[in-house]
């Protein structure tokens, strides 16, 4: 397993968020999280970025995560998107990428200050490339539009060349063209090799391309198994208002 | 009386680049910290009576400048490191207090240890030089061309470094820029110890223009906060180019009219304000903490 979470229980005053919750993610597959607004996905992710506070164990490739700090996990092979965009807008779309490397990239004070390019031109190019935003490189992130956004903060999570990668909705406000593009996008990252955790309330989208589906709702998990499974799952159908789920 | 507006423009430069490296250390941490930092001014204070101490042992003067930044460093890193980290993410509030109560220990601290009298505080150098029409104190050339390399390399650090790229990154989203990898907390660390070497610095090269006593970076902290302010919070190049033209605007206003020199400052911000609310440079981003 790439990623084992094993009783996470993440606690905000008397609020129990998520309540021990327990999945893996296998290598190489695409692993979607799915369930109602409030369920606990988004806390999910950030317990294994160590943004909240957790109870329980997560382990990546065999590794306690517990012991190790946030900026350290991209260093690890895990990165991830956010569900509200995190871009960096007074920077171009070359200097937001390039973020993504801090950690792995090294570099000489002196050398960058007089003009020394940090080498990553080659990893730049090609997952602008993958992205379809090499012609945006040099523009400001203040100055494009949301579907150009969510590619640059995709990109900025892919040039670490991550193992394992999370996608916190990355369809969300995609128009349908766009988001046969993400389909694609994602179904290329998998087999690049590059496992992937995906929260994503589109149906069309976690349905189509996910090998396995734990669903969640009020911080448990009610249901896990391939999207035939859980799709026809009677308390997945009722945690999804009553209706049948239309992939 | 062209020769002397050139000469109190030439004067304003060096006042101003004062302003401008202290704006510079307050937008600095404003940046990565989202906090005014009230103890910048006296932060420099602090460490020019270090280095006043410094001189009184016959230490080189070109020494002293060295050891005294070296000195706002290592404070600006403990500072960081044992006062803002516990409370970064924590309270906003606190930080600020933090910042506030810090100014006044310094204050407390000096006039404790060092008494508070005021003490006369040699500039390393003395003299004039005549460039044209222009005539200038050799200590003013040397606070402009000091400033200038200064404000250079801080920018190309800040858009050709990867610690810089990540500075800026920290700036806008500092949860952002930590799960990228950037060591957010070094990265704070850093730019305390940059802010807290500037400041002391400045407190050295002005401190000749006043007398060395604890309130003597009190006028200096006032125009760099306008300064930070009227060029944008969020804008380093902001910081200097507002603090080089308050300087400027300021020495000639007070040619004409003295009594406004010191509201001076805080009327231009008003009113730059009331046309551009981010300042001269600033931009509207959607920080996120």
């Amino acid at each position: 397993m790439i990623l084992q979470v094993k009783d996470l229980t993440v606690r905000f005053g008397g609020l129990v968020a998520v309540n021990k919750l327990s999945f893996d993610v296998k290598p190489s597959t695409i692993h979607g999280l799915i369930g109602p607004n409030g369920a606990g996905k988004t806390t999910v992710f950030n317990s294994i970025f160590k943004l909240v506070p957790y109870n329980g164990n997560l382990i990546y490739k065999n590794i306690d995560m517990g012991k190790y700090p946030t900026h350290s996990l991209v260093n690890m092979g895990i990165s991830r998107t956010f569900q509200n965009l995190s871009i960096f807008y007074s920077m171009t779309v070359k200097e937001n990428i390039l973020v993504g490397l801090h950690s792995k990239k090294s570099s000489n004070l002196i050398k960058d200050t007089l003009g020394y390019k940090i080498n990553s031109e080659k990893e730049l190019l090609e997952v602008s490339e993958l992205l379809n935003i090499l012609p945006y490189l040099s523009v400001y992130a203040m100055f494009l539009p949301f579907g150009i956004l969510k590619m640059v903060e995709l990109a900025r999570a892919l040039i670490s060349k991550p193992q394992l990668i999370l996608l916190d909705e990355p369809g969300a406000g995609l128009n349908p063209a766009e988001k046969e593009r993400l389909k694609e996008i994602i179904k290329r990252i998998k087999e690049m090799g590059i496992s992937v955790l995906m929260v994503e309330h589109d149906m069309g989208i976690i349905m189509n391309i996910s090998d396995e589906i734990t669903v969640m709702n009020f911080g448990e998990k009610i249901s896990a198994g391939t999207p035939e499974m859980v799709i026809h799952d009677l308390k997945v159908i009722e945690a999804y208002l009553g209706e049948e789920i239309h992939a | 009386m062209f020769d002397i507006y050139l000469t109190l423009i030439a004067r304003g430069l060096s006042t101003g680049a004062i302003y401008g490296l202290t704006a510079m250390g307050i937008v600095l941490i404003f940046q990565t910290n989202n906090i005014l930092n009230w103890a910048q001014g006296n932060a420099g204070m602090f460490i020019t009576y270090l280095a006043f101490f410094l001189l009184a042992l016959q230490l080189p003067y070109p020494l002293v400048i060295l050891l005294a930044i070296i000195a706002g460093a290592i404070m600006g890193g403990l500072v960081e490191k044992y006062l803002i980290r516990p409370v970064r993410e924590k309270s906003r509030i606190g930080l600020l207090m933090i910042t506030l109560g810090l100014a006044m220990v310094f204050e407390g601290l000096a006039a404790f240890i060092f008494r508070p009298f005021p003490r006369n505080f040699e500039p390393l150098l003395k003299g004039s030089i005549a460039i044209g029409p222009i005539t200038l104190g050799q200590q003013d050339v040397l606070v402009i061309v000091l400033s200038t390399l200064i404000f250079a390399s801080l920018f190309l650090i800040l858009y050709r470094t990867k610690i810089g790229i990540g500075a800026r990154g920290i700036a806008e989203d500092w949860y952002g820029a930590r799960v990228l990898g950037v060591p957010v907390f070094t990265i704070s660390l850093i730019i305390w110890s940059i802010s807290f070497a500037l400041s002391g610095l400045v407190g050295i090269l002005i401190v000749p223009r006043f007398a060395l006593e604890p309130h003597f970076m009190l006028p200096i902290q006032v125009k760099a906060f306008s300064a930070a302010v009227l060029g944008g919070m969020n804008s380093v190049l902001g910081a200097a180019v507002a603090g080089l033209l308050l300087g400027v605007m300021e020495n000639i206003i007070a040619f004409h009219f003295p009594y406004l020199q010191e509201s001076f400052s805080l009327v231009l911000v008003v009113i730059v304000l009331l046309f551009l609310p981010t300042g001269l440079f600033g931009k509207k981003t959607q920080r996120r903490f």
